[in-house]
């Protein structure tokens, strides 16, 4: 079915244009509200964002005059003073050597009749030299065998010729080495 | 006439809603939206000041509570180490160990002032005093003697330690050490 317009054609144009003017009003204060909308949130974003800001800059200060406070110097200084003594007292221990360990642990190792006439420690090279007197030749091998054994603890001990030459009465001697975790 | 004034309407209707629309996206969002930035930014800034002064707070408490809990202790750091006038209690210490090890026992080496004695290397002012000692007696009596010095409640460090064989069984040692008094 065909729709005939009886209206002149200005008056089709003109209701066209209404019909167009009143939409695109409607359009225009639909978006002038959402800009309100939009604005309004944005400066009560501001509004709550200052009042935060502001809680901040009050909690700072307060701190700060607790914080900056003559006491809390003092605090500081006894507790830095208390450290430092307890740092130094730790590492002064910590680097004292404990040589009654390494004696208890060699005092086992000479074989019965045999005897250990000295026992000196170079702490630089971390040496022992031993010398001592035995009576037979059996027991200076069996020394030497218990420090070579004694793997935990003492290393590259030396087998010097003249120790065996004699097969009694020898004046024996040993230089060998300790692991520097025993004296700790 | 009419359907000129409606025309001309929408124009001006479309003009004026490009011109707030161009003003509020350029112009009053940008504005507010850079004022909002600033305040976070600027509250960022403080709020990682707060933290490190809550943190500091914090530190401050725990230091208080530190010392007090550590003013109740037997040792106080203090007497970690002696001062020049309170040395003879470490001489005296080690003579009671001679006592109770029954060994006998030489000192010698200690002399000069603490302004003279060289700095031990450590934060406070320390400084050392070179000492030697021989101990004569039982094997068992001098190690255990010697197990006692190393962990004595002052300081004193054995540096070396030699050991020989003495008439009746017993055994001569020498100990280079030092002690540590306060400046």
């Amino acid at each position: 079915m065909r729709i005939i317009n009886l209206l002149p054609k200005f008056r089709q144009r003109e209701l066209y244009y209404d019909s167009i003017l009143h939409g695109l009003l409607t359009l225009v204060i639909f978006s002038f509200f959402s800009f309100a909308l939009v604005f309004l949130a944005q400066f009560g974003t501001k509004f709550y964002l200052q009042i935060q800001a502001g809680e901040i800059k009050a909690e700072i200060k307060d701190l700060q005059t607790q914080v900056g406070k003559q006491e809390n110097s003092d605090v500081k200084a006894q507790v830095k003073a208390a450290n430092d003594l307890i740092s130094d007292y730790q590492k002064l221990v910590n680097a004292s050597p404990k040589w009654s360990k390494l004696v208890k642990l060699f005092v086992p190792l000479p074989p019965q009749g045999l005897k250990i006439n000295s026992f000196s420690v170079n702490p630089s090279s971390r040496t022992i030299q031993i010398t001592g007197i035995s009576p037979t030749r059996e027991l200076v091998i069996a020394l030497y065998n218990n420090i070579l054994q004694e793997k935990t603890d003492f290393y590259g001990i030396d087998y010097p010729l003249e120790n065996i030459v004699q097969e009694t009465n020898i004046n024996f001697h040993f230089t060998f080495f300790y692991k520097s975790n025993i004296i700790q | 006439m009419n359907h000129f004034s409606a025309k001309n309407k929408i124009v001006f209707l479309c003009i004026a809603w490009l011109m707030v629309t161009f003003s509020m996206f350029f112009y009053f969002f940008k504005l507010l939206d850079n004022q909002n930035q600033a305040t976070l930014d600027s509250m960022s800034q403080d709020r990682s000041n707060l933290a490190t002064l809550q943190a500091e707070d914090r530190s401050f408490k725990q230091a208080q509570a530190d010392l007090k809990q550590l003013a109740a202790e037997t040792y106080q750091p203090d007497a970690f180490f002696s001062r020049d006038t309170n040395f003879i209690n470490e001489l005296n210490t080690m003579q009671d160990l001679q006592k109770k090890y029954n060994v006998q026992m030489q000192l010698a080496g200690v002399s000069g002032t603490v302004n003279s004695a060289p700095p031990a290397s450590t934060v406070t002012p320390v400084v050392l005093i070179p000492y030697s000692l021989s101990l004569n007696g039982d094997l068992s009596q001098v190690v255990g003697f010697i197990e006692n010095l190393e962990n004595l409640s002052f300081v004193t460090t054995v540096s070396g330690i030699s050991i020989s064989a003495a008439d009746k069984g017993n055994v001569n040692v020498n100990l280079g050490a030092n002690f540590y008094l306060r400046k």
